[in-house]
This record gives C-alpha cells, sequence and structure tokens, in this order.
C-alpha cells in the first residue's frame, strides 16, 4: 500500500481509508440529516421548554399512570417473549429434526408469514376474535359455552397478535444454532447409556443458548417498541408506551412530554441493545433472517 | 423405528403444523372470506360473490393509495440501494470509528418506529415535506437503508477482492472496475436488498401514520384508517390481493437464491 | 409504468372535461374560481356516511360548478390543524370541526375570522354563528342500541349503566367530553344543571361502566360498525349516522332522552393560501337547498340555514336533532366550559382508562 505515496491527488484520493470515507459521503450525509438532527431535536425538545427543564421526565416517573405504561409495556413485552420462547423453541427443533420437505414446507409458512402485510395479519386477527366473529360463533355452536366470549380488545388479543408477528424472530436463530450442533454430540451421549430426553436436556439444550438468548433479546426489543398491534387489537389498559406517546403528540399536543417519552423508550431499547450485542453480536444479525 | 419414537415424530409433527398454521392464518381466514358479499363478514361466507373485488377494482381512492405506496416504494429501495451499495463498498476499507460508523447505519432498524415518525413529522413539519411524496420518500430510504446494508455486506463477505485488484491492475479506472467487476459480483445481494428495502417501504405503517394524510395516503395508512375507523368491506379482498403478493415475493426471492447454489 | 402514463393521460382528459364543463356550465356560482380551473381545494371531514353525505350535498356540486377540484381528507385533529398552521404549512383549507375543538382552535390562534363579506349569514341561526367558524349542521350524541341484541329497550343513561337488566358489551367514544355528562346523567344530576360538571362524581361513576365497555370508539363510522356487527349492544352515536344505517335496514334504535346536542362548524386554518376560495366554499355549502338536500334526504342532522326547513318534509323533521321535541329532551353541550379544560380533561381520561 507505500504505492500512496505519489504526490498526485489522484493518489490521495485511492489511498484506501480516503477513498473509504468517500464512499460513505452520500449515506451518510442522508442519515445525518434525515435520521440524526430529527432525532437530536425530540432530545433537545425533551429537555428545552425554552429553558432547560427536567420537569418532564421527573412527570414520568412522579405520575403513576406513566409508570404504569411503562409497567404495561414491560409486562406485555415480557409475555410475548416468552411465548415466543415457548413456541418457538420447540418449533425450531423439530424443523432441525424434520425431514427434508417437512423442514422445507415449515420454513416457507415462516418467511411466507413475515412477507404479509402486517395490516393484514392484525386484520385477521380482529376477524377471527371479534364478537361473533370466528372462534366465538365455532365456540357457541359446539356448546362449550352459551355467551359470546370476549376474545377481543384484552391482553389476550394483543399478545396473540405480536407472538404471531414476532415468532419468527425468535425461531430463526434457534433453528441456525441448532442447525449447525454437531448430530453426533446427543447421539454419543446416547450411546454413552443417557435417555434421548437426557441427551437433549445436558447436551443439545446448553448448545442450543445462544439462538436463545439472540431470540429472547431480539424479540423483547421489538416488543417495547410496539404500536400497531397494541392499537389495533389491544383494549383501554393495553396502552403502551409507543401509544402513549402519539397519544400525546396527537391528542394532548404535548410534544415535550411525547419528546421525555421517546427519550425513555430509546434508553431503553439501546440499554437491552447493548446486552444484545454484548451477548451475541451484531455481525450476526444476517444470520438471524432479518 | 420403535412405536415411541414413531408416536414422537407424529407429535412433532403436528405441533409443527399447527404452529405453521398459526402463523400463516390471515390466508386461511381472509381469502375465504373475500369471496363472500361485502355486506357483512362471516366465516364461513354464506354465498360465493367476488361483490368486494368489483368494489375494490372500482374505487379509486384505494388506487390512489396503491399507486402513491408504489411509487414511493420504488423510489426508496432505489436511493437505499445506490447509498446501501455504496455504504457496504466503504466498509471494507479502513476506516475511523468503523464500528460506530455501522451501529449508526443499521439504528434506524433499531430505534422504535414511532420515535423516528414523530422526530420525522416534527422535522419534516418544517420543510413542507409533511404529506407529500418526496418527504415519504425520504422517511423510508432511512428505514430501509440498513436492510439493503446488510444484504450486500453478506455478499461482499464472500467476495474475492483479488478480483478488483487485478482489474485494476490491468488498467481499468475505478468505475470501470465497479461496473463491471465489482457490480456483477454483488448483483444477487444488492437484488434481493432492493427487494426488502421495497417490501418495507411498501408495507411501512408507523412512519406513514404521522407523515400522510390527505394528498399523499399510502395503502397502509389507508388500511390503517379502515381498519380503526370504518373496516370498509372490500378489506378481505385487498388482504387477499396483498396476500397473493407477498406469496410472489417469496418465488422472486426463493428463485434469487436458488441462482445462487 | 406503462400502465402509469395511460392513468396520467386519462387524469388529464377528465380534467380537461371538467374544465371544459365549468366554462359552458349556466351556473357558475362564484365569480373568481372559474378562472381558477386548475385549482384545489383540500377539506377535512369526519368521514364516513357524514363525508359521504357532504361529498354528494357539496363537494361534487361545488367541483361541477367551479372547476375547482376537491381534495378529502378524514379526522381533523386539533393536532393536525396545529402542526399545520405553526409549520406554516397549511395542507387543510377547509375543516369541518366540532364546537369545543373550534373553540381551542381560536384560543390557539389556529383559526382564520369568517369573512362575511364572502360568507352571507342573515338565514343562520344564532348558535351557529362564530367568529372563527360557522355552524354547518347540529348534530346528536345519542345512546343507541341494537334491538336484536336486546330484550328490553334502554330509555335513559341510567339504563346504559344497568348491566342487570341489559346485559352485553357496550362502547363509548374514548374521549372526556360528552361521556362525563351522561355518567352524571346517569347519576341522577338533572340534564339542565350539568355545569360545571362534577369531575370527579363522574369518573366515579364511569368507573362502574368501565368494565362493560368493549371497545372506545375513535369514529363515528366505528360506533355504528360496532352497532350493526352486534359486537356491542349499545353505545354513544351520532344520529345522523344512526339514521343512515337505519335506512339500510340496520335495526338501530335512538334514545333521545338525556342526548348532548352540538354544533358542527366550517373553519378555515390560519395561512392557507386559499383562503379566499376555502370562504366561498362554505358560503356554497351554506345555501339553504344544499343544506336541505343533505339533512332531509343525505342524513338526518340539523341544518344550520333556516331557510332549509322550507324544503324538509314534517316526518323527516321529527328524526333531526333540532326538531322540538327532540331538543326538549336533550342538553346542550357546553364547549365554552370544556376548552380551557380539554387538555387536562383528556389526559386525566387516559390516565383513568389503564387504571
Amino acid at each position: 500500500m507505500n504505492r500512496t505515496h505519489h504526490r498526485s491527488f489522484k493518489a490521495i484520493l485511492f489511498h484506501p481509508t480516503a477513498k473509504g470515507m468517500l464512499l460513505l459521503i452520500p449515506a451518510l450525509t442522508a442519515l445525518i440529516i434525515l435520521f440524526v438532527i430529527p432525532i437530536y431535536r425530540i432530545f433537545h425538545l425533551s429537555l428545552f421548554d425554552p429553558h432547560f427543564t427536567l420537569k418532564y421526565y421527573l412527570a414520568f416517573f412522579q405520575r403513576p399512570v406513566y409508570m404504569r405504561v411503562m409497567w404495561i409495556t414491560v409486562k406485555i413485552s415480557l409475555i410475548v417473549t416468552a411465548a415466543c420462547l415457548f413456541v418457538g423453541y420447540p418449533f425450531a427443533l423439530v424443523l432441525s429434526r424434520a425431514g427434508e420437505k417437512l423442514s422445507k414446507l415449515f420454513i416457507v409458512c415462516i418467511i411466507l408469514s413475515m412477507c404479509i402485510s402486517l395490516l393484514v395479519r392484525n386484520f385477521s386477527w380482529i376477524i377471527i376474535l371479534q364478537r361473533s366473529g370466528i372462534v366465538d360463533t365455532f365456540l357457541m355452536k359446539v356448546g362449550l359455552t352459551h355467551h359470546h366470549v370476549k376474545l377481543l380488545h384484552n391482553l389476550f388479543s394483543v399478545v396473540l397478535g405480536m407472538t404471531e408477528i414476532l415468532l419468527p424472530y425468535m425461531i430463526l436463530p434457534i433453528f441456525s444454532v441448532l442447525k449447525s450442533i454437531d448430530p453426533n454430540l446427543p447421539q454419543a451421549a446416547q450411546t454413552m447409556g443417557a435417555r434421548p430426553w437426557q441427551a437433549f436436556w445436558w447436551v443439545t439444550f446448553p448448545l442450543s443458548l445462544p439462538g436463545v438468548y439472540a431470540g429472547f433479546l431480539l424479540v423483547f426489543i421489538m416488543s417495547l417498541g410496539y404500536f400497531i398491534t397494541p392499537a389495533l387489537l389491544g383494549g383501554a389498559r393495553e396502552m403502551m408506551i409507543s401509544n402513549m406517546i402519539a397519544f400525546q403528540v396527537q391528542t394532548v399536543l404535548n410534544w415535550h412530554f411525547a419528546a421525555g417519552l421517546s427519550m425513555i423508550l430509546l434508553i431503553a431499547t439501546l440499554i437491552f441493545y447493548a446486552i444484545f450485542n454484548k451477548a451475541v453480536g451484531l455481525e450476526k444479525l444476517e444470520n438471524l433472517g432479518v | 423405528m420403535d412405536v415411541n419414537e414413531r408416536k414422537i415424530r407424529l407429535i412433532e409433527i403436528i405441533f409443527g403444523v399447527l404452529v405453521s398454521i398459526y402463523l400463516i392464518a390471515p390466508i386461511f381466514v381472509l381469502v375465504p372470506m373475500s369471496f363472500g358479499p361485502a355486506r357483512f363478514f362471516s366465516f364461513p361466507p354464506p354465498e360465493f360473490s367476488v361483490e368486494q373485488y368489483v368494489k375494490f377494482f372500482h374505487s379509486a381512492p384505494w388506487w390512489r393509495a396503491i399507486r402513491v405506496s408504489f411509487e414511493v416504494a420504488v423510489m426508496a429501495s432505489f436511493f437505499a440501494s445506490v447509498l446501501g451499495i455504496l455504504t457496504s463498498l466503504a466498509m471494507r476499507y479502513k476506516i475511523p470509528a468503523k464500528g460506530f460508523l455501522n451501529a449508526l447505519f443499521i439504528s434506524p432498524m433499531i430505534v422504535p418506529l414511532i420515535i423516528t415518525a414523530v422526530a420525522l413529522y416534527s422535522f419534516f413539519a418544517k420543510f413542507h415535506l409533511v404529506d407529500t411524496i418526496p418527504g415519504l420518500v425520504m422517511a423510508h430510504t432511512i428505514l430501509t437503508l440498513p436492510f439493503v446494508i446488510i444484504t450486500v455486506s453478506a455478499t461482499l463477505k464472500g467476495l474475492d477482492p483479488s478480483l478488483e485488484k487485478a482489474a485494476a491492475t490491468l488498467g481499468a479506472s475505478p468505475p470501470k472496475v465497479f461496473f463491471k467487476v465489482t457490480l456483477p459480483l454483488i448483483k444477487r445481494g444488492a437484488i434481493t436488498g432492493a427487494i426488502f428495502a421495497y417490501m418495507i417501504s411498501f408495507d411501512e405503517t408507523v412512519v406513514a401514520i404521522f407523515l400522510s394524510s390527505s394528498h399523499a395516503i399510502t395503502l397502509p395508512k389507508k388500511m390503517w384508517d379502515s381498519i380503526r375507523f370504518s373496516i370498509e368491506p372490500i378489506l378481505p379482498a385487498l388482504s387477499t390481493i396483498l396476500i397473493l403478493f407477498a406469496i410472489l415475493m417469496l418465488i422472486l426471492l426463493e428463485v434469487l437464491s436458488r441462482k445462487k447454489g | 409504468m406503462g400502465k402509469k402514463k395511460v392513468t396520467r393521460r386519462e387524469f388529464l382528459k377528465d380534467t380537461a372535461m371538467v374544465t371544459a364543463a365549468a366554462a359552458v356550465g349556466p351556473h357558475i356560482f362564484v365569480r373568481k374560481a372559474t378562472a381558477a380551473s386548475n385549482k384545489k381545494l383540500v377539506i377535512c371531514s369526519y368521514g364516513g356516511s357524514y363525508q359521504a353525505s357532504q361529498r354528494k350535498a357539496f363537494f361534487e356540486p361545488f367541483m361541477k360548478a367551479t372547476g375547482v377540484k376537491i381534495v378529502e381528507a378524514t379526522g381533523p385533529d386539533l393536532a393536525k390543524i396545529k402542526a399545520q398552521v405553526t409549520s406554516g404549512n397549511v395542507e387543510w383549507d377547509v375543516v369541518d370541526i366540532e364546537s369545543r375543538i373550534m373553540y381551542t382552535a381560536m384560543t390557539e390562534n389556529l383559526l382564520e375570522p369568517i369573512d362575511t363579506n364572502i360568507v352571507k349569514l342573515d338565514t343562520i341561526v344564532k348558535p351557529a354563528i362564530h367568529k372563527y367558524g360557522i355552524g354547518n349542521i347540529a348534530f346528536t350524541t345519542a345512546l343507541t342500541y341494537n334491538k336484536k341484541q336486546l330484550k328490553k329497550a334502554p330509555k335513559s343513561w341510567a339504563d346504559f349503566w344497568d348491566v342487570k337488566n341489559f346485559p352485553g358489551p357496550r362502547s363509548l367514544q374514548d374521549h372526556a367530553p360528552f361521556n362525563l355528562e351522561f355518567a352524571l346523567i346517569a347519576d341522577g344530576v338533572n340534564k339542565d344543571k350539568l355545569y360545571p360538571l362534577d369531575i370527579d362524581r363522574a369518573f366515579k361513576k364511569m368507573s362502574q361502566i368501565k368494565g362493560n365497555i368493549d371497545a372506545w370508539w375513535e369514529s363515528g363510522a366505528q360506533s355504528i360498525q360496532q352497532l350493526t356487527s352486534g359486537a356491542v349492544v349499545m353505545s354513544s352515536a351520532w344520529n345522523g349516522r344512526v339514521n343512515v344505517a337505519q335506512s339500510k335496514g340496520v335495526p338501530l334504535e335512538i334514545v333521545w332522552e338525556g342526548a348532548a346536542y352540538d354544533w358542527d362548524l366550517w373553519a378555515v386554518p390560519k395561512g392557507t393560501p386559499r383562503k379566499e376560495l376555502a370562504m366561498q366554499f362554505i358560503q356554497f355549502a351554506l345555501n339553504a337547498k344544499r343544506q336541505a338536500y343533505q339533512c332531509g334526504k343525505l342524513i338526518a342532522y340539523g341544518p344550520s340555514n333556516k331557510l332549509a326547513y322550507n324544503y324538509i318534509d314534517k316526518a323527516r323533521q321529527k328524526q333531526l336533532p333540532t326538531y322540538p321535541d327532540n331538543l326538549a329532551k336533550q342538553f346542550s353541550f357546553n364547549s365554552k366550559w370544556w376548552q380551557p379544560r380539554l387538555n387536562k380533561l383528556n389526559e386525566k381520561w387516559a390516565a383513568w382508562k389503564i387504571s
């Protein structure tokens, strides 16, 4: 690389670092103008009105309703993440053990579900769960119940809807880790006298933990900022922090407070993301089917 | 295979099929429903009818929304692809603070959408960009950029840098090297990234809720209004069309990845 | 891409035709607008069957008469108006808003004063006239129920709260105004002595019914949709929309007793570049015959132009909020009381909802 000692301007231009920086300029400019500055303005808005003040952050911690929203957000996120784990892990396991044709079919279903419009998927749950909807009618016809069952606009419908959307983000990392485990290892354990479930519990499961961490954090982080599903499938009590931000901006017109809430959500997300990065590594994101 | 093992297999298959059905439940519900009458939703539909489709095809506002979404998605995916390819190429060189820059470029994917939406809404209002196609294109370019960078970077990782070096030493100019050597090599990653960007932009709802209202209404924004406020009877038909569209995209992606192998 | 060209060409063709029609058309209602046939006007209203009636009665005739292209938007919320006005980027030229929104917008200096040189007010009823907005229709928010879903007919808000005798899920609008009044009436407060509202008492009463509210509606169309589908057995709803659903054969019934009566107004956001055209539209839409067509044939609201009643038949008048018998059973919603408290109470509402 010492060829760059030539004095000409062209030579400087072709210095690898300079070349790299030049290539970076367009996207970096766009990102700074259209992303960094707008978000910085929100940050500024949360602290200045018009002079420096912490009142919008203090309001968050002092008024019980906002702590409640935060608690609801964390609660829903945890339930959804757990649901994804309890459905996603066995499914990934089945997927890794299934024959070629079957596993292909399952994977097509996963990817297809990810390709379908988010609103379409939320809408279908409304149709399925609403009063006199598919499930309600079915339950009454079968005779399991004589009254209408409330299935929509509650915690259940939000968790069902969010899990359907976020499940692939749990399945894919676990599956990719399970797939990479040497099949001889659990087999060896079995030939040494372990029962199949013992072989799974002592050999396969510990080896698959990195996938579990990745899926867990990914789903949890995505849940924290969820907006559409709680708004469409949730009832009064399923107001998550994103919905609160929208409410502050659209109805109450309190931009400063909305900015404060946004910063709190952002900081929470970044903290969990840093943990994710430490535990899993950013560069592995591309293997997660994202 | 003993009986026990066969039983386990069967349970596994049943479980797998059930989860798969759960994942694509919208297809089983909305497709049959779309062929019912347009007056009310009931499942299974009481009679066969294409009324919803007829209504949909004659509805100018819905077509306008589709056109807006199409235009925005094409432009956003184009800009995101160009910027994403350049960035991915840049990342191969020695650059100061590379880790930080990498994280910065991925950040639109990590920052909760509501924050991006609110931030852009307040920022764009200053420049008369709210409710305009350029505003939406800019927002979606930034949102889809990480996906292009990730897919193109993945292709670049497998790329042998000696090919480009060889071309350069043989006297090819940098643009020539790019168009004749690099681009064909990363073509597949770039196309996949562009398709991803297109799909994400076409389906993007949260930012559109804030940025589009009367002039530049995107399809998701119109669907959002319809689901929340009026439940128009054409929604199952529209959903079916979008599902069909998703299947086509899936086939396209599959064909692309086949070529690889 | 070929397809796009065709649509654009068709669009041009359409525009040309509209322009030509306007030029040779015998009825030129608005003087200046004809010259600007490529002009447009953005109007934001409340969507659903209400906006459909406005489209037929006002928007389409206005486009025909002037060649101005009307672009429609829905959901005229205050935040959007504020964002547009404060950024100097006004996209809505005319808005149809409820009176409390008009008062808030007015105090925040977000509206243009009505230009009485263009908008003639001599036949408009008094309560509809304001400096920053002119009443368009009087509407009623009333307890509405689905006859098929209830064995007994509810007669008052007290029945709405009576879950034992009137079982089934209910719905209410997702905000504090109106609901607090209804709660107080259900709690036994005389409808003529509501204001100033006893807020604590109202919220306490609201808490009694909260568990039976299945959905909080945000748009008029949504309330009707829920009642029609049987998702709820009763709900608060806007009488005009109920009337439209009834005419389609949906078994809905209105309870006028204890209902709230209020105005929807035309207003113009401050700083619109098409202010004059906006005023011309308002003048156009206040025309007695056009209002009579909207309220008499399309949707049962009360027109603000006195003369409009001359063109509406007796049977229809009985369905309007402004019909004396109906009026006597209702209370007048007090926007002035609400205006300074709106944000605070909305926030309290949100907190109450999730608690």
